[in-house]
This record gives C-alpha cells, structure tokens and sequence, in this order.
C-alpha cells in the first residue's frame, strides 16, 4: 500500500473520523509499517497538543466588556423611530401605500411580480435577491402605524435546502409621484407583512434607487430589513 | 461566509466537552432572553462568553482580537434572535456566528495589512516572545502552526479537535458536506504536525 496516499487516511484515523472499514483498512496497514504507524503516533500527539490549548484564561474584565456592551445594545433605541419623524406627509404617503396596498391586494402582487422581473432585471440590481410579495397580508397597528415583522421563503437554492427565513424591518422609502421621496425608519413597529418570496436571480450592477424610477402614477414602497441582502419592494398603482 | 446564511436548523449540534445539559429551566433562560428578557440574555452571556471566547482567540490567534469578536458574537445574537429556535441547543448558533465574526475580522485585518500567515506566524517569533515560548512551548508552537492554516482549515481545526465537536456539527456549522470537512480536517492536521516538526527540529 502507497504510505504516501495514506497520509490523509491516517490523519483522519487518529480522530477516528473514518467509516469503519476504512478505520480497520488503515488499522491493519498500521501494523504492519513501522513508518506510518510513527506518523500515526505523531498526529495522536498533536492532537492531544491541540486539544491542550483549548483552555483559556479569560483577560480580566473581559466577560463585563462584553455584558456592558450588550446591555447598552439593549437599551438603545431605534435610530428614528416613526413618531420622531417630523414628516406629515411622510405619514400620509404611509397611510396612503397601505390604503392601495390592501385596497388593490391582488393587483398589487401582479403588477409587483411583473415589475420585479422586467424592472429589476433592467437595472441590474446588486442585491442577491429581490422579493416580490405575493401573498401578502398586512395590518395596522396602534396609532396607524404598521407593527409586526416579516417573513419569506426562500425558493433559492441554499446549501440548506428552500427554507423559511424571517425578517425584521429597519426601514421604509416611498417613492410618491406627488411628493418626494420619503423614508422612515422604526424597526418593527411599523411594518407587517407575510409573503412569499419569488426569487429574481442576481444580475449584477448597481442597485437603482426609487429616485431612479421613472415617475409614474405608482406608488413605490421599498421595505429595507435587517438583512442587507434582502430589499422588499411594493409598488402600488 | 454570509450572515444570511446562517443555518437555520441546527438541531443536534453540540461540543462533547461543553454539551450544555438541556434542562428545561436552559430552555427557558433561553427563550425568555430571546423574548426579550434582558436579565435572561445576561445570563445567556455569562454562560457561553468563555467558550465564545476560547473559540475567537483560536480563529483569530490574538487575544485582543477574540475579545473583540467575542462581544461583537454577543450583539449578533441579539440582533438575530429572532432567527432562533429556543427549543433548541444555542451552541451551535453561538459557533456559527463566532466562525461569521472571525472571518469578517480576519478579512479587515487583511485589507489593513497584507501581512501573510507566514509571515505573521515568523512574525511572532521574535525575541521578546522568547520567555513565552519557552515557558509554555508546545501551546506556542500549536497556537501558531494554527496560523498557517488557511481560514477553512483553521475553523474545521478548531471545532473539531479544540472544541471536540463531531465531524458532523463541524459540517452544519461551516455548511459544508461532512467529506469537505473531512478533507480540511485531514489537512489541516497533517501540517499542524509538519509545522510543529519543522520548528521543533529548528529550535533544537
């Protein structure tokens, strides 16, 4: 048996990583040469060393750093939460998407899966995905402002196999042919939505912002959440 | 390797030494601390800082560095908590994330200095460290063959025969199939050994 070629065996074997058979094949080559049992004896060693320096003092002070940090992460707030935006007509654009959205439910994901095929292809977008939104379902919450979260399945091939992931909302731009382009922010207070994703293969470029967006009688909604590869749009007639 | 790509079933993972008793009032530590319970998170930090730690430091071979990264572990968690499963064990969510933190540090610290693991590894061999190495040799001389390895290497390395984690685990953290990571293992172990043959034969 070629030593050389065991070589990888052998390291596999000292952590007993190998199927049983392999386990026993390499076993018996063992015995029987002195020069890779050595090797053998040697990787059990550095092994053992490896396992040797997993203890690990921690510095001083190191552990309350850390709680310190994530306390203060806990009490921060929302950069912009939706009441401290002082926009009125942010509110009302906001009032306005969801009057439409629920309004024209159907049309809605229609006319969101076209735009997100032939739109986004178009302008070649960076992000990984785009989502377009069908079903949907969403609600409002106190004080008219939307609350909830955010969830999406995946149809994209991952390494986990199509999976349901779910998101949280960190802000919100809509795009008003008769006003400016207006954004809030607010974590999930603001936003609810349930969807299905539809997955737009990756195209490439730079993403094209709502300014960019030719100004139609649509309403455009872009729902950023907490995975920066993940843009949700809503475009509404 | 993506934050998005955290794995979001990881049943079953966890390290033979630290394998967390799964008692229900674990359970609900951890679900209230991902409800939102800000004592109940505090506990969660205190319980799994040393091996998030332990875990940094080996990926990243700079204490500095691993305490760094450890905390910036603790506040994804807390921004993804929403990701997990209470029901199940935290570990390896805690793993997976030390392995995401560690590669954003160690690419950072690649676009802030070009240093290669070569020469990081000779660069740590100096005069001043001369009293360490002898004190605690053989942790010395392990702790910077770690440094030759390549990224993948290093983190299947380091879950596996540091943190004693199976095969398997190692894969579901790392996505990866269990024979790439066999692969890395086998690799990463032979010149862990090569190295430490090379210096010791060096120093003698």
């Amino acid at each position: 048996m070629n030593c050389r070629r065991l070589e990888e065996l052998i390291a596999l074997y000292v952590g007993g990583d190998l199927p049983n058979p392999k386990q026993r094949t390499v076993n018996c080559h063992l015995q029987s040469c002195p020069r890779c049992a050595r090797f053998a004896d040697e990787l059990k060693a550095t092994r053992s060393a490896l396992k040797g320096i997993g203890h690990v003092a921690s510095p001083e002070g190191s552990l309350e750093r850390v709680r310190a940090a994530v306390a203060a992460a806990q009490t921060t707030k929302p950069a912009r939460s939706f009441r401290q935006w002082p926009l009125a007509a942010a509110s009302g654009a906001l009032a306005l998407a969801l009057a439409a959205a629920l309004g024209l439910h159907g049309r809605l994901m229609r006319d969101a899966a076209r735009h997100a095929t032939a739109t986004d292809r178009q302008q070649a977008a960076n992000t990984d995905r785009r989502i377009s939104p069908s079903p949907l379902s969403m609600g409002l919450g106190m004080n008219g402002a939307i609350a909830g979260k955010l969830a999406a399945r995946s149809s994209a091939p991952t390494r986990f196999g199509p999976q349901r992931r779910t998101f949280a909302l960190q802000a919100l731009e809509i795009d008003h042919p008769s006003r400016p382009r207006t954004s809030t922010r607010g974590g999930n207070r603001f936003a609810l939505a349930r969807l299905t994703e539809k997955t737009v293969p990756r195209t490439g470029g730079q993403v094209r912002g709502s300014r960019d967006v030719p100004k139609s009688k649509e309403i455009r909604v872009k729902f950023i959440t907490n995975d920066p590869k993940v843009v949700i749009y809503w475009l509404i007639d | 390797m993506e934050t998005d790509e955290l794995a979001l079933s990881m049943a079953g993972c966890a390290s033979e030494r630290d394998r967390p008793v799964q008692s229900d009032a674990t359970h609900d530590v951890l679900r209230r601390a991902l409800a939102g319970d800000r004592a109940a998170f505090d506990l969660i930090v205190v319980e799994h800082h040393r091996r998030v730690l332990r875990t940094t430091l080996h990926l990243l071979g700079r204490m500095e560095d691993a305490e760094d990264a450890a905390q910036e572990v603790f506040l994804r968690l807390l921004r993804y908590k929403n990701r997990i499963d209470s029901r199940r064990d935290l570990a390896p969510w805690l793993y997976r994330l030390a392995v995401n933190v560690c590669h954003d540090f160690r690419r950072e610290r690649q676009r802030r200095t070009s240093v290669t693991a070569e020469q990081a590894c000779l660069s740590t061999i100096n005069p001043k460290q001369e009293a360490a190495l002898l004190r605690d040799e053989q942790k010395r001389i392990v702790a910077m063959a770690l440094e030759t390895l390549t990224e993948r290497e290093r983190a299947a390395i380091v879950l596996r025969d540091i943190e004693g984690l199976s095969t398997r685990e190692v894969a579901r953290i790392l996505g990866s199939r269990e024979v790439t990571v066999r692969s890395e293992i086998s690799r990463g172990r032979v010149r862990v050994k090569k190295f430490v043959d090379l210096f010791t034969r060096g120093r003698v």
